[in-house]
Protein backbone atom coordinates (compact mmCIF):
# COMPACT_ATOMS: atom_id res chain seq x y z
CA UNK A 1 0.00 0.00 0.00
CA UNK A 2 2.80 2.15 0.76
CA UNK A 3 4.78 1.90 -2.94
CA UNK A 4 5.55 5.27 -4.13
CA UNK A 5 4.45 6.69 -1.06
CA UNK A 6 6.59 9.78 0.05
CA UNK A 7 7.17 9.45 4.18
CA UNK A 8 4.45 11.76 5.22
CA UNK A 9 2.20 10.99 2.80
CA UNK A 10 -0.17 9.59 4.66
CA UNK A 11 -2.01 11.58 7.72
CA UNK A 12 -3.43 10.65 10.68
CA UNK A 13 -7.43 10.26 10.79
CA UNK A 14 -9.82 11.48 13.22
CA UNK A 15 -9.80 8.73 16.51
CA UNK A 16 -11.58 8.39 19.40
CA UNK A 17 -10.53 8.78 22.85
CA UNK A 18 -10.19 5.00 23.17
CA UNK A 19 -7.76 5.08 20.12
CA UNK A 20 -5.87 8.12 21.24
CA UNK A 21 -5.06 6.38 24.83
CA UNK A 22 -3.77 3.27 22.56
CA UNK A 23 -1.75 5.33 20.43
CA UNK A 24 -0.38 7.09 22.87
CA UNK A 25 0.75 3.57 24.71
CA UNK A 26 1.88 2.36 21.17
CA UNK A 27 4.31 5.25 20.63
CA UNK A 28 5.57 5.38 24.11
CA UNK A 29 6.46 2.04 24.51
CA UNK A 30 7.75 1.58 20.79
CA UNK A 31 9.38 4.73 19.76
CA UNK A 32 12.53 4.08 20.26
CA UNK A 33 12.93 0.89 19.60
CA UNK A 34 11.22 1.25 16.29
CA UNK A 35 13.24 4.00 15.46
CA UNK A 36 16.32 2.51 16.13
CA UNK A 37 15.60 -0.37 13.72
CA UNK A 38 14.70 1.70 10.97
CA UNK A 39 18.67 3.00 11.06
CA UNK A 40 19.74 -0.51 11.39
CA UNK A 41 17.17 -1.64 8.48
CA UNK A 42 18.95 0.99 6.22
CA UNK A 43 17.33 4.31 6.61
CA UNK A 44 20.09 7.27 6.55
CA UNK A 45 19.98 8.90 9.92
CA UNK A 46 18.33 12.06 8.17
CA UNK A 47 15.61 10.16 7.34
CA UNK A 48 14.62 8.16 10.38
CA UNK A 49 12.35 10.38 11.87
CA UNK A 50 9.64 10.76 8.88
CA UNK A 51 9.75 7.21 8.55
CA UNK A 52 9.18 6.41 11.86
CA UNK A 53 5.96 9.00 11.53
CA UNK A 54 4.89 6.90 8.95
CA UNK A 55 5.34 3.80 10.57
CA UNK A 56 2.78 5.22 13.38
CA UNK A 57 0.28 6.95 10.88
CA UNK A 58 0.14 3.52 9.40
CA UNK A 59 -0.37 2.14 13.12
CA UNK A 60 -3.11 4.49 13.82
CA UNK A 61 -4.95 3.57 10.99
CA UNK A 62 -5.03 -0.10 11.93
CA UNK A 63 -5.38 0.17 15.54
CA UNK A 64 -8.73 -1.73 15.88
CA UNK A 65 -6.94 -4.56 13.75
CA UNK A 66 -3.93 -4.69 15.81
CA UNK A 67 -3.88 -7.66 18.56
CA UNK A 68 -3.58 -6.60 22.12
CA UNK A 69 -0.03 -8.04 22.51
CA UNK A 70 1.03 -8.11 19.18
CA UNK A 71 1.40 -4.69 18.97
CA UNK A 72 5.41 -5.02 18.46
CA UNK A 73 5.04 -7.02 16.23
CA UNK A 74 3.11 -4.91 13.88
CA UNK A 75 4.95 -2.32 14.29
CA UNK A 76 8.51 -3.84 13.32
CA UNK A 77 6.57 -5.64 10.67
CA UNK A 78 5.29 -2.21 9.32
CA UNK A 79 8.93 -0.65 10.25
CA UNK A 80 10.84 -3.09 7.97
CA UNK A 81 8.31 -2.75 5.06
CA UNK A 82 8.89 1.06 5.48
CA UNK A 83 12.06 0.21 5.31
CA UNK A 84 12.49 -1.24 2.13
CA UNK A 85 10.76 1.10 0.53
CA UNK A 86 12.36 3.97 1.34
CA UNK A 87 15.57 1.96 0.21
CA UNK A 88 14.22 1.32 -2.84
CA UNK A 89 13.48 4.95 -3.86
CA UNK A 90 15.76 6.77 -5.99
CA UNK A 91 16.00 9.66 -3.88
CA UNK A 92 17.37 7.51 -1.03
CA UNK A 93 19.33 5.25 -2.79
CA UNK A 94 20.99 8.13 -3.87
CA UNK A 95 21.82 9.15 -0.45
CA UNK A 96 22.88 5.33 0.61
CA UNK A 97 25.44 5.42 -2.36
CA UNK A 98 27.89 6.71 -0.01
CA UNK A 99 28.09 3.13 1.54
CA UNK A 100 27.97 1.10 -1.90
CA UNK A 101 30.75 -1.36 -1.93
CA UNK A 102 33.09 0.20 -4.07
CA UNK A 103 33.52 2.84 -1.52
CA UNK A 104 33.19 0.47 1.52
CA UNK A 105 36.30 -1.50 0.05
CA UNK A 106 38.19 2.29 0.16
CA UNK A 107 36.87 2.96 4.01
CA UNK A 108 38.18 -0.80 4.84
CA UNK A 109 41.44 0.14 3.20
CA UNK A 110 42.01 2.47 5.49
CA UNK A 111 41.71 0.63 8.95
CA UNK A 112 43.58 3.29 11.08
CA UNK A 113 40.50 5.45 9.99
CA UNK A 114 38.13 2.85 11.57
CA UNK A 115 38.41 4.50 14.77
CA UNK A 116 36.09 7.53 13.31
CA UNK A 117 32.36 5.93 14.45
CA UNK A 118 30.55 7.50 11.22
CA UNK A 119 32.83 5.63 9.31
CA UNK A 120 32.49 2.61 10.77
CA UNK A 121 28.71 3.09 10.40
CA UNK A 122 28.50 3.68 7.26
CA UNK A 123 30.91 0.28 6.80
CA UNK A 124 28.18 -1.28 8.60
CA UNK A 125 25.08 0.06 6.72
CA UNK A 126 27.03 -1.67 4.10
CA UNK A 127 26.90 -4.70 5.18
CA UNK A 128 24.18 -4.87 6.87
CA UNK A 129 22.68 -4.04 3.28
CA UNK A 130 24.22 -7.35 2.10
CA UNK A 131 22.31 -9.72 4.05
CA UNK A 132 18.28 -10.66 3.15
CA UNK A 133 15.75 -8.81 4.29
CA UNK A 134 14.48 -11.51 7.29
CA UNK A 135 18.38 -12.14 8.18
CA UNK A 136 19.06 -9.02 8.37
CA UNK A 137 16.44 -8.58 10.91
CA UNK A 138 17.36 -11.89 12.78
CA UNK A 139 20.54 -10.25 13.09
CA UNK A 140 20.37 -7.23 14.27
CA UNK A 141 17.78 -7.52 16.66
CA UNK A 142 20.00 -10.18 18.28
CA UNK A 143 23.61 -8.49 17.88
CA UNK A 144 22.11 -4.97 18.76
CA UNK A 145 18.83 -5.42 20.80
CA UNK A 146 20.33 -8.02 22.29
CA UNK A 147 16.54 -10.19 22.55
CA UNK A 148 17.16 -13.71 22.45
CA UNK A 149 16.38 -16.15 19.44
CA UNK A 150 12.75 -16.80 21.71
CA UNK A 151 12.02 -13.31 21.83
CA UNK A 152 12.76 -12.70 18.28
CA UNK A 153 10.77 -15.56 17.31
CA UNK A 154 7.73 -14.53 19.19
CA UNK A 155 8.24 -10.61 17.63
CA UNK A 156 8.52 -11.86 14.07
CA UNK A 157 6.04 -15.18 14.54
CA UNK A 158 8.30 -17.75 12.97
CA UNK A 159 9.41 -21.05 14.56
CA UNK A 160 12.45 -20.77 16.91
CA UNK A 161 14.54 -22.98 14.79
CA UNK A 162 14.13 -20.97 12.19
CA UNK A 163 15.14 -17.82 14.08
CA UNK A 164 18.45 -19.38 14.97
CA UNK A 165 18.79 -20.09 11.55
CA UNK A 166 18.79 -17.23 10.15
CA UNK A 167 20.60 -16.17 12.58
CA UNK A 168 23.51 -18.14 11.96
CA UNK A 169 23.03 -17.68 8.33
CA UNK A 170 23.36 -13.74 9.38
CA UNK A 171 26.12 -14.04 11.48
CA UNK A 172 27.71 -16.55 8.92
CA UNK A 173 27.52 -13.67 6.19
CA UNK A 174 28.50 -10.85 8.33
CA UNK A 175 31.65 -12.11 9.69
CA UNK A 176 32.38 -13.65 6.23
CA UNK A 177 31.99 -9.41 4.65
CA UNK A 178 33.78 -8.41 7.36
CA UNK A 179 36.68 -11.21 7.29
CA UNK A 180 37.18 -10.44 3.50
CA UNK A 181 37.55 -6.58 4.59
CA UNK A 182 39.86 -6.80 7.00
CA UNK A 183 42.16 -9.70 6.26
CA UNK A 184 44.31 -8.73 9.23
CA UNK A 185 41.87 -6.71 11.47
CA UNK A 186 41.63 -3.21 11.47
CA UNK A 187 44.11 -1.48 13.41
CA UNK B 1 18.13 -23.78 23.30
CA UNK B 2 21.58 -21.96 23.88
CA UNK B 3 21.91 -18.62 22.06
CA UNK B 4 25.38 -18.05 20.84
CA UNK B 5 27.85 -15.33 22.37
CA UNK B 6 27.43 -12.12 20.53
CA UNK B 7 29.13 -11.05 18.02
CA UNK B 8 29.13 -7.69 20.11
CA UNK B 9 30.88 -9.01 23.18
CA UNK B 10 33.80 -10.06 20.71
CA UNK B 11 37.11 -8.33 20.28
CA UNK B 12 36.98 -9.05 16.22
CA UNK B 13 36.52 -6.36 13.80
CA UNK B 14 32.92 -7.05 13.71
CA UNK B 15 32.59 -6.00 17.11
CA UNK B 16 34.08 -2.77 16.40
CA UNK B 17 31.53 -2.01 13.41
CA UNK B 18 28.28 -3.33 15.55
CA UNK B 19 29.78 -0.83 18.45
CA UNK B 20 29.12 2.03 15.94
CA UNK B 21 25.61 1.46 16.33
CA UNK B 22 25.28 0.62 20.14
CA UNK B 23 24.12 4.21 20.49
CA UNK B 24 21.48 4.61 18.05
CA UNK B 25 18.54 6.69 19.46
CA UNK B 26 16.31 9.19 18.30
CA UNK B 27 17.48 12.62 18.16
CA UNK B 28 15.93 15.04 20.80
CA UNK B 29 12.38 15.68 20.32
CA UNK B 30 11.94 12.96 17.65
CA UNK B 31 9.67 11.42 19.79
CA UNK B 32 7.75 14.55 20.20
CA UNK B 33 7.41 15.54 16.80
CA UNK B 34 6.48 11.98 16.25
CA UNK B 35 3.23 12.65 18.99
CA UNK B 36 2.52 15.95 17.19
CA UNK B 37 2.15 14.56 13.57
CA UNK B 38 -0.21 11.81 14.95
CA UNK B 39 -2.42 14.71 16.63
CA UNK B 40 -1.32 13.63 20.35
CA UNK B 41 0.39 16.98 20.77
CA UNK B 42 -0.04 18.00 24.35
CA UNK B 43 -1.17 15.13 25.22
CA UNK B 44 -0.28 13.48 28.71
CA UNK B 45 2.06 10.64 28.49
CA UNK B 46 2.28 8.41 31.97
CA UNK B 47 6.50 8.97 31.75
CA UNK B 48 6.00 12.79 33.12
CA UNK B 49 5.94 12.64 36.67
CA UNK B 50 4.43 16.13 37.26
CA UNK B 51 1.72 17.65 35.87
CA UNK B 52 1.95 21.70 35.67
CA UNK B 53 -0.92 23.77 37.06
CA UNK B 54 1.10 26.92 35.88
CA UNK B 55 4.66 27.59 34.91
CA UNK B 56 5.88 28.87 38.59
CA UNK B 57 4.19 26.09 40.00
CA UNK B 58 6.21 23.49 37.45
CA UNK B 59 9.30 24.98 37.73
CA UNK B 60 8.63 24.91 41.48
CA UNK B 61 8.42 21.25 40.92
CA UNK B 62 10.94 20.74 38.84
CA UNK B 63 13.32 22.22 41.75
CA UNK B 64 12.16 20.08 44.20
CA UNK B 65 13.19 17.20 42.02
CA UNK B 66 16.49 18.90 41.50
CA UNK B 67 17.37 19.62 45.14
CA UNK B 68 16.58 15.94 46.44
CA UNK B 69 13.98 17.24 48.26
CA UNK B 70 12.61 15.97 45.36
CA UNK B 71 9.31 13.64 45.46
CA UNK B 72 9.34 12.46 49.31
CA UNK B 73 10.25 9.17 49.50
CA UNK B 74 7.53 8.66 51.79
CA UNK B 75 6.77 4.68 52.31
CA UNK B 76 4.36 2.89 54.37
CA UNK B 77 5.21 -0.25 55.79
CA UNK B 78 5.04 -2.64 53.05
CA UNK B 79 4.90 -0.50 50.55
CA UNK B 80 8.56 -1.01 48.78
CA UNK B 81 8.62 -0.72 45.65
CA UNK B 82 5.87 1.89 45.73
CA UNK B 83 6.81 5.45 45.29
CA UNK B 84 4.70 8.44 44.94
CA UNK B 85 3.38 10.43 42.42
CA UNK B 86 3.51 14.14 42.07
CA UNK B 87 0.66 15.99 41.17
CA UNK B 88 0.04 19.94 41.22
CA UNK B 89 -3.26 21.10 42.85
CA UNK B 90 -3.53 24.05 42.28
CA UNK B 91 -0.50 25.76 43.96
CA UNK B 92 0.83 23.07 46.03
CA UNK B 93 2.70 20.46 44.82
CA UNK B 94 1.13 17.25 46.05
CA UNK B 95 3.14 14.37 46.39
CA UNK B 96 0.92 11.01 47.10
CA UNK B 97 1.65 7.54 48.32
CA UNK B 98 -0.67 5.04 48.77
CA UNK B 99 -1.28 2.09 49.92
CA UNK B 100 -4.53 -0.14 50.60
CA UNK B 101 -6.81 2.51 51.38
CA UNK B 102 -4.65 5.25 53.08
CA UNK B 103 -3.31 8.43 50.72
CA UNK B 104 -0.70 10.46 52.29
CA UNK B 105 -0.80 13.61 50.82
CA UNK B 106 2.63 15.57 50.54
CA UNK B 107 2.27 19.34 50.08
CA UNK B 108 4.86 21.49 49.05
CA UNK B 109 4.83 24.94 48.56
CA UNK B 110 8.02 27.22 46.95
CA UNK B 111 8.52 30.36 47.42
CA UNK B 112 9.79 30.91 44.06
CA UNK B 113 11.97 28.92 41.00
CA UNK B 114 15.17 28.25 42.42
CA UNK B 115 14.36 27.87 46.11
CA UNK B 116 13.69 24.80 47.62
CA UNK B 117 10.46 24.10 48.67
CA UNK B 118 8.95 23.23 51.96
CA UNK B 119 7.86 20.02 52.75
CA UNK B 120 4.67 18.65 54.83
CA UNK B 121 2.71 16.08 55.34
CA UNK B 122 -0.85 15.43 55.92
CA UNK B 123 -2.11 11.70 56.01
CA UNK B 124 -6.00 10.97 54.72
CA UNK B 125 -8.15 8.22 54.29
CA UNK B 126 -9.24 7.32 50.62
CA UNK B 127 -12.98 7.87 50.44
CA UNK B 128 -13.28 9.51 53.99
CA UNK B 129 -11.43 12.67 53.41
CA UNK B 130 -10.23 14.50 50.14
CA UNK B 131 -6.86 15.54 50.41
CA UNK B 132 -5.56 18.63 52.05
CA UNK B 133 -3.50 21.47 51.21
CA UNK B 134 -1.24 22.46 53.56
CA UNK B 135 -2.16 25.70 55.82
CA UNK B 136 0.65 27.15 54.85
CA UNK B 137 -0.36 27.34 51.43
CA UNK B 138 -2.15 30.93 51.99
CA UNK B 139 1.40 32.52 52.88
CA UNK B 140 2.29 35.24 51.00
CA UNK B 141 5.40 33.72 49.35
CA UNK B 142 2.75 30.80 47.41
CA UNK B 143 0.82 33.07 46.59
CA UNK B 144 3.60 35.54 45.02
CA UNK B 145 4.58 31.99 43.19
CA UNK B 146 1.15 31.50 41.69
CA UNK B 147 1.26 35.56 40.43
CA UNK B 148 4.37 34.61 38.18
CA UNK B 149 2.78 32.45 35.56
CA UNK B 150 5.53 33.54 32.89
CA UNK B 151 7.94 31.60 35.06
CA UNK B 152 10.02 29.79 32.72
CA UNK B 153 9.16 25.85 32.13
CA UNK B 154 11.21 22.79 33.13
CA UNK B 155 12.15 20.99 30.36
CA UNK B 156 9.97 18.55 32.23
CA UNK B 157 6.78 20.64 30.95
CA UNK B 158 8.14 20.58 27.21
CA UNK B 159 5.39 18.66 25.96
CA UNK B 160 3.07 19.56 29.33
CA UNK B 161 0.24 18.19 30.05
CA UNK B 162 -3.03 19.49 28.46
CA UNK B 163 -4.88 18.21 31.26
CA UNK B 164 -6.87 20.53 32.98
CA UNK B 165 -5.26 20.73 36.59
CA UNK B 166 -7.80 20.10 39.64
CA UNK B 167 -7.55 24.20 40.63
CA UNK B 168 -8.34 24.23 43.95
CA UNK B 169 -9.91 28.13 44.09
CA UNK B 170 -7.59 29.57 46.71
CA UNK B 171 -4.43 28.66 48.14
CA UNK B 172 -5.49 28.53 51.89
CA UNK B 173 -9.63 27.58 51.17
CA UNK B 174 -8.44 23.86 51.43
CA UNK B 175 -11.30 23.10 49.30
CA UNK B 176 -12.48 20.01 48.34
CA UNK B 177 -11.19 17.36 45.16
CA UNK B 178 -13.67 16.71 42.53
CA UNK B 179 -15.66 13.16 44.17
CA UNK B 180 -14.81 11.16 41.17
CA UNK B 181 -10.79 11.86 42.00
CA UNK B 182 -10.87 9.87 45.14
CA UNK B 183 -13.12 7.07 43.51
CA UNK B 184 -10.24 7.42 40.20
CA UNK B 185 -7.54 6.90 42.40
CA UNK B 186 -9.15 4.25 44.64
CA UNK B 187 -9.54 2.48 40.90
CA UNK B 188 -6.27 2.97 39.94
CA UNK B 189 -4.73 2.03 43.17
CA UNK B 190 -6.63 -0.97 42.99
CA UNK B 191 -5.30 -1.85 39.86
CA UNK B 192 -1.99 -1.43 40.58
CA UNK B 193 -1.88 -3.51 43.54
CA UNK B 194 -3.43 -6.43 41.12
CA UNK B 195 -0.84 -5.96 39.09
CA UNK B 196 1.97 -5.94 41.81
CA UNK B 197 0.40 -8.58 43.73
CA UNK B 198 0.46 -10.41 40.18
CA UNK B 199 4.42 -9.75 39.35
CA UNK B 200 4.98 -11.03 43.35
CA UNK B 201 3.33 -14.02 42.09
CA UNK B 202 4.99 -14.66 39.08
CA UNK B 203 2.03 -14.23 36.97
CA UNK B 204 3.01 -11.57 34.87
CA UNK B 205 0.75 -11.63 32.25
CA UNK B 206 -2.16 -10.58 34.56
CA UNK B 207 0.09 -8.00 35.80
CA UNK B 208 0.64 -6.45 32.39
CA UNK B 209 -2.93 -6.93 32.08
CA UNK B 210 -3.90 -4.80 34.71
CA UNK B 211 -1.44 -2.16 33.79
CA UNK B 212 -2.54 -2.34 30.36
CA UNK B 213 -6.28 -1.64 31.98
CA UNK B 214 -4.51 1.25 34.15
CA UNK B 215 -3.29 2.95 30.92
CA UNK B 216 -6.84 2.27 28.93
CA UNK B 217 -8.69 3.78 31.98
CA UNK B 218 -6.58 6.34 33.21
CA UNK B 219 -4.52 7.74 30.66
CA UNK B 220 -4.11 10.71 32.74
CA UNK B 221 -3.89 9.18 35.81
CA UNK B 222 -2.50 9.95 39.30
CA UNK B 223 -0.30 7.22 39.15
CA UNK B 224 0.85 6.57 35.40
CA UNK B 225 4.04 6.97 36.20
CA UNK B 226 3.87 3.94 39.07
CA UNK B 227 2.25 1.65 36.29
CA UNK B 228 5.08 2.49 33.75
CA UNK B 229 7.90 1.33 36.46
CA UNK B 230 5.57 -1.90 37.13
CA UNK B 231 5.04 -2.38 33.14
CA UNK B 232 9.39 -2.37 33.29
CA UNK B 233 9.08 -4.89 36.34
CA UNK B 234 6.70 -7.01 34.48
CA UNK B 235 8.19 -7.14 31.52
CA UNK B 236 11.56 -7.98 33.06
CA UNK B 237 10.51 -10.52 35.39
CA UNK B 238 8.68 -12.58 31.91
CA UNK B 239 12.23 -12.32 30.89
CA UNK B 240 10.82 -10.15 27.64
CA UNK B 241 13.74 -7.84 28.23
CA UNK B 242 14.05 -6.47 25.19
CA UNK B 243 10.67 -4.96 25.72
CA UNK B 244 11.53 -3.74 29.14
CA UNK B 245 14.76 -2.41 27.93
CA UNK B 246 12.81 -0.45 25.05
CA UNK B 247 10.31 0.86 27.55
CA UNK B 248 12.45 1.31 30.20
CA UNK B 249 14.91 3.74 28.47
CA UNK B 250 12.62 5.48 27.04
CA UNK B 251 10.92 6.55 30.62
CA UNK B 252 14.98 7.38 31.71
CA UNK B 253 15.24 9.38 28.54
CA UNK B 254 12.36 11.25 29.52
CA UNK B 255 13.46 11.99 32.80
CA UNK B 256 16.96 10.89 33.32
CA UNK B 257 17.11 11.92 37.19
CA UNK B 258 13.16 11.90 37.37
CA UNK B 259 12.15 9.63 41.01
CA UNK B 260 11.90 6.35 39.34
CA UNK B 261 15.68 6.50 37.80
CA UNK B 262 17.24 4.83 40.40
CA UNK B 263 14.61 1.63 40.36
CA UNK B 264 14.54 1.52 36.62
CA UNK B 265 18.29 1.46 35.88
CA UNK B 266 18.33 -1.26 38.76
CA UNK B 267 15.80 -3.39 36.95
CA UNK B 268 17.55 -2.98 34.04
CA UNK B 269 20.86 -3.67 35.11
CA UNK B 270 24.13 -2.89 33.49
Amino acid sequence: MFEGAAPNALAPAPRRPASDARLRALLQDHHAFIWRQLRRFGVPESRVDDAAQEVFVIASQKLDAIREGSERSYLFGTAMRVASQLRRSAAVRHEIGCSTPPEMEAIASRPDELLDRSRARALLDAVLDSLEDDVRAVFVLYELERLSTKEIADLLGIPVGTAASRLRRGREAFEGKVGRLFPQGPR
Amino acid sequence: MNDPKRLLDDDGPGALLLASARDDAPPPGSFERTARHLGLAGAAFGVATVTASSGAAGTAAATAAKSGAGVAATKIGGLAGLSLVTKLVGLAVVGIAVTTGVVVATSRQSAAPGETPSVTTVTTLVGTEPPRTNAAASEPSAASAASAPSAPSARAFESARTTPPKARPSPGAAPDAPPNDTSRLRDEVALLDEARAAIASGSTDAALAALGRHRREHPHGFLSSEADVLRVEALVKAGRMGEARSHGEHLLAREPNGPHAKRLRSLLGP
